[in-house]
């Protein structure tokens, strides 16, 4: 810390933290800079490496033949989408929708019963009391029905 | 450049685009990584993008606004995918092997040092801002850009621009501040009533 200075650390500090520093400003806030190492530190990470990040941040020129590399990827990359034309990939795309909605269908038509013919039901569903007893019903009906009036 | 010739496919005329423009994504990828090799994968990838989809470019527009627009993506998106080794980097762990003590004299090793630390506690609080403040950041550092091309590559209004730039710098003050407080200011009384 130094009290020697024309600027004392409260004031530099107070300049810092605003974000913006006149050029007068700059003179007085260098001077104080010269003597305290503390503050010196504290413009570096408070100011000068956000109003000044572009001298800071990495900034590399690409290594010769780079230019000529990415072109090589792209142009093979590219070649191997484009062997593959649109229109196969929408007839496969088809393709797999269709052989997806059959299987599907088939695997949804055995695990339904057909409840309108009680005899393909009581012999694929003849494990459910449910439908048993609707069976059982459906039978004596019929039953009755057939031996109207005797 | 020819945006017709490019537009049917044609190699030279893409090649040129690369020779133009591939040092500009490049740097602009390494900002975002700090990264050489990853930079270099990140420039391949936004002009393997930029290839396949130039149909879809509007000839009114500027391709290298275009091309900076996919090197953002591409960049924020490598950098999610490796999210541990982005995020392994924190300035605690940097303090150790940054922080030397120079020979008294030296200006040049002292001075090294000190942008060597500046850099990679920079970097570390960048990585720490949300997406979108740090590409507003690091663009507003590229090649001076300015807030209306920075507005282009974000399609953002200038207003919106302005505003996460004024937010980037007021969030990185306040890391960096931390940084000074718990590795400069502990004998100094006077900052740590002073500093927010």
């Amino acid at each position: 810390m130094n009290n020697e200075s024309k600027m004392n650390c409260n004031e530099f500090c107070h300049i810092i933290d605003s974000g913006t520093i006149s050029g007068k400003q700059m003179t007085f806030v260098a001077e104080h800079m010269a003597g305290c190492a503390q503050c010196k530190k504290y413009y570096q990470l408070m100011y000068y490496s956000i109003e000044h990040a572009n001298e800071l941040l990495p900034d590399e020129t690409p290594h010769a033949g780079m230019a000529a590399e990415i072109g090589v990827f792209v142009f093979a990359a590219g070649q191997v989408s484009k062997t593959i034309p649109l229109w196969a990939k929408i007839t496969s795309a088809a393709a797999a929708i269709a052989i997806g909605l059959i299987i599907g269908s088939a695997v949804y038509d055995s695990g339904n019963i057909d409840t309108t013919n009680p005899e393909t039901a009581f012999i694929t569903d003849n494990n459910n009391p449910v439908y048993m007893a609707e069976t059982t019903e459906i039978l004596y009906n019929s039953f009755l029905a057939e031996n109207e009036g005797e | 450049m020819n945006i017709a010739l490019l537009k049917k496919g044609d190699h030279r005329a893409f090649q040129e685009l690369i020779d133009s423009t591939h040092s500009d994504v490049f740097r602009l990828a390494l900002k975002f990584t700090t990264n050489r090799d990853d930079a270099k994968d990140i420039a391949q990838e936004v002009y393997l993008e930029a290839f396949k989809n130039i149909s879809d470019f509007r000839e009114d527009a500027n391709i290298r606004t275009w091309l900076y627009r996919i090197t953002v993506n591409r960049s924020l998106n490598l950098i999610k995918r490796n999210k541990n080794k982005f995020h392994s980097l924190s300035i605690e762990n940097a303090d150790e092997s940054i922080i030397q003590i120079p020979t008294p004299g030296d200006h040049e090793a002292d001075q090294a040092i000190e942008n060597k630390e500046l850099k990679l506690v920079l970097n570390v609080a960048l990585s720490k801002l949300p997406d979108n403040q740090r590409t507003a950041f690091l663009l507003f550092n590229h090649d001076g850009m300015k807030y209306n091309e920075i507005a282009e590559v974000m399609n953002l209004s200038l207003s919106a621009v302005e505003s996460l730039i004024f937010r980037s710098k007021a969030n990185l003050r306040n890391i960096l501040n931390d940084y000074y407080k718990k590795n400069y200011a502990s004998a100094q009384v006077f900052k740590n009533n002073n500093v927010k």
